[in-house]
């Protein structure tokens, strides 16, 4: 009976749903032909020399509004995963101080995966810190190279075991200073132009405030600015935060084994 | 009803569907880790209706490449005439770490629950909390 209801109740939600963003259209129109005007407007001013007090000096539309024209709603996401990451260690910080792994086998999964992880782990390095360095001229940044800079932890852990990663040096206080350092890194490019006589989050030149981060590399490529900055200590953030959470889980999966 | 819209009606379809199955899942079923799963499964269909929100119909239409970095007027009108709205995938990116740092903090306190219960059937939790509070 209460499976009833609720199935009931989710349609009827479902419906409402469906109703007012296809008929109504709450969103706009679906699949409208024309752009928005705000997301115009993005568009156009985002690399655009003739407005200078506009422009974010980036081609990539995501990161100029991320980190540019929205940027403390980003910040305040930052928070949000920072805050949630804090959060599960509260929860476990008991483990953090226990030295799990010393006993059990280093040597992990098989010569063939472990050869073939040890390129794989050098490609996502490569690979996930190149999203944080072209975040302003292609499609990535921060937050997506810091996710898959935290998958290379994870390979580790899995394929050489925990205790081979603490023996490389991979351990929760160093990938906690490591976010730490990275975030107080963010917090300064984002306040510098306030001691520099601007305004908060400020990129390029705004009326009243002549202060701007170099908007082009030596050979005129885009930099966007504090954007590049702000990228690249996001990226190194995340990945700390990521591998503080991983760690954590591997601590507690290894010590229930061990129970 | 053309072909178009039979289309558009099969794709909201299958989003609510998926949405739907998604909340049925998060109200009915009693463990906490498919209640978590059911979560995630809720956010990525709202990830996709934000893509389809910024979805643009132009047909046909060759995606223009901006080969100067420092475009004038004209450059920038064709750009925006075959560009998608930048806005809806900045918000799913937002979306998307926000809910990675949920379902982190979820596990997290899954974990934790099941280390005290011994159990992640939130009706078995509540018939021993129950039975705690009956002996004391």
């Amino acid at each position: 009976m209460t499976g009833l209801v609720a199935a009931v109740s989710i349609l009827i939600v479902l419906f409402a749903l469906a109703y007012g963003l296809v008929v109504l259209g709450i969103s706009g129109p679906p699949a409208p032909a024309k752009l928005r005007l705000l997301g115009e407007k993005y568009l156009y001013y985002m690399i655009n020399p003739a407005t200078k007090y506009f422009t974010a000096e980036s081609p990539e539309g995501v990161s100029a509004i991320l980190w540019d024209y929205r940027g403390l709603d980003t910040l305040y996401e930052t928070m949000v995963l920072f805050g949630a990451i804090i959060g599960a260690i509260l929860v476990y910080r008991e483990y953090l101080h226990s030295e799990p792994g010393k006993t059990g086998k280093i040597y992990g999964l098989s010569l063939i995966v472990r050869a073939v992880s040890k390129i794989i782990i050098w490609l996502t390095i490569i690979i996930a810190v190149a999203f944080g360095f072209t975040g302003q001229i292609t499609p990535g940044g921060g937050f997506v190279g810091g996710a898959a800079f935290a998958v290379v932890p994870v390979l580790l852990a899995l394929v050489y075991t925990l205790g081979y990663a603490r023996r490389l040096g991979l351990t929760h206080r160093r990938a906690l200073l490591l976010r730490a350092t990275f975030l107080l890194l963010l917090v300064l490019v984002i306040i510098t132009p306030l001691i520099a006589g601007g305004y908060v989050f400020q990129n390029q030149a705004k009326p009243g405030s002549s202060f701007s981060f170099p908007g082009r590399f030596i050979d005129s490529t885009p930099l966007g600015g504090s954007i590049f900055l702000l990228n690249l200590f996001e990226l190194f953030a995340v990945a700390g935060a990521f591998t503080v959470a991983f760690i954590l889980l591997g601590v507690i999966a290894s010590l229930k084994e061990g129970d | 009803m053309g072909v178009g819209e039979v289309f558009w009606l099969y794709v909201w379809l299958i989003i609510m569907a998926n949405a739907g199955m998604a909340l049925y899942g998060l109200i009915m079923r009693p463990n906490v880790l498919k209640k978590i799963a059911c979560l995630t499964v809720l956010a990525d269909t709202s990830f996709i209706v934000l893509a389809l929100i910024g979805y643009r119909f132009k047909y046909p239409v060759s995606p223009y490449v901006m080969t100067s970095w420092a475009p004038d007027n004209a450059t920038l009108t064709r750009f925006i005439s075959e560009s998608v709205d930048p806005l809806p995938p900045t918000l799913t990116i937002t979306a998307v770490v926000i809910n990675l740092s949920i379902t982190i903090l979820l596990v997290f306190l899954a974990i934790r629950l099941y280390e005290v219960y011994g159990t992640l059937d939130v009706k078995k939790i509540a018939m021993i909390k129950k039975e705690l509070r009956g002996e004391q």
